[in-house]
């Protein structure tokens, strides 16, 4: 399959026929998708939430990328709705089950036993584990920046925080993760 | 299972190698999985959301058009019951036609009203009373033994009562 750029696809998304946008639409799908879902996975834990998540962040895309000003790039804006939708099901989802925040970082953490799509060894779900242990938006950055290996300033974009708060925040989360392990 | 395995750029492969040796030493695989042919079928689910959210949106925007209708249709309604009720209002009051002026008569009567017609208006009135302020030869004596006699109007009036 040809592979088009993200201004070719938004190109193509913008200035044509609706098959030709649903063409274009589907294409951004299955070049972000795996990208998007994981960055999901790795906030809501479970395969369910975020299949229903994914699916969202993709159709505020749809009903969105009309208005995509392309000051940043495709990837950003999209790891940005993903955060965002992620937070906001979570903050859902604490307000639905009337439960603090701790208990629904507690709910994840159940879900890292009992999801069936869950699969690794004793370290990695120690490490899981001790992932949870931070808050929301620490955890995002660890994970960006320990998993995904995304450079800092393209963190900053997404999460609009500064370089510097971020490095400093994976800092810490690196030093209470470690010693989670080293202790736990 | 997500097996990827990113490196860290150089600065942050120091920093995690010095300051946590024990995460460093890690795989960094996340114990995630997902169902069979699941990232071939997403593409189509969301295509098939996008759709029915295409729907909706069509059918949210004509049931706006079809009460913004029913507004306007009963927004016509009002401004034809209030047009009607004005011009009948005004029907009304065309009938009840308000009297013209003492000036407005007096003009007209002056205008048209030639000597025999007002003769003739004289005879019509009832026991042919009329009140004239013009002066006759004969009523002169009268003038002089009222003045004489210092009479004045009340005096007069309620001698004649």
């Amino acid at each position: 399959m040809q592979e088009y750029s993200d201004k070719e696809l938004l190109d193509k998304f913008k200035n044509s026929d609706l098959a030709e946008r649903n063409f274009a639409f589907n294409l951004i799908v299955r070049k972000y998708q795996k990208k998007i879902y994981w960055h999901i996975r790795k906030i809501l834990i479970d395969h369910d939430d975020s299949n229903d998540v994914t699916q969202n962040v993709f159709i505020k895309v749809w009903k969105n990328l009309d208005g995509f000003k392309e000051d940043s790039q495709l990837y950003t804006w999209l790891y940005r709705i993903a955060t965002n939708e992620s937070l906001t099901f979570l903050k859902q989802k604490k307000r639905k089950n009337l439960v603090p925040f701790s208990d629904v970082e507690y709910s994840l953490s159940n879900s890292l036993q009992s999801d069936q799509y869950m699969k690794g060894d004793e370290i990695q779900l120690k490490l899981q584990n001790a992932i949870l242990t931070l808050p929301n938006k620490q955890r995002i950055v660890f994970n960006m920046k320990y998993f995904d290996n995304i450079k800092y300033e393209e963190m900053s974009k997404i999460l609009d925080t500064s370089v510097g708060a971020l490095k400093a925040s994976y800092h810490h989360a690196v030093k209470k993760i470690e010693n989670i392990i080293k202790n736990g | 299972m997500n097996t990827e395995n990113i490196f860290l750029d150089e600065e942050d492969f120091d920093e995690l190698k010095n300051s946590a040796s024990k995460l460093f030493s890690l795989d960094r695989k996340l114990p995630f999985e997902v169902p069979a042919d699941y990232f071939d079928e997403l593409p189509m689910l969301i295509q098939e959301r996008c759709a029915q959210e295409n729907t909706h949106k069509i059918s949210v925007l004509e049931k706006i058009i079809f009460l913004m209708r029913r507004k306007y249709i009963a927004f016509g309604i009002l401004i034809l019951l209030m047009s009607g009720g004005y011009f009948f209002y005004l029907s009304k009051n065309g009938v009840q036609k308000s009297a013209p002026s003492t000036d407005e008569i007096t003009t007209a009567l002056t205008d048209n009203l030639s000597v025999d017609d007002e003769t003739l208006l004289i005879e019509s009135m009832p026991d042919n009373k009329v009140a004239s302020t013009q002066k006759t030869d004969n009523d002169q004596p009268i003038v002089n033994y009222l003045i004489d006699n210092d009479v004045d109007v009340n005096t007069i009036t309620n001698a004649t009562n």
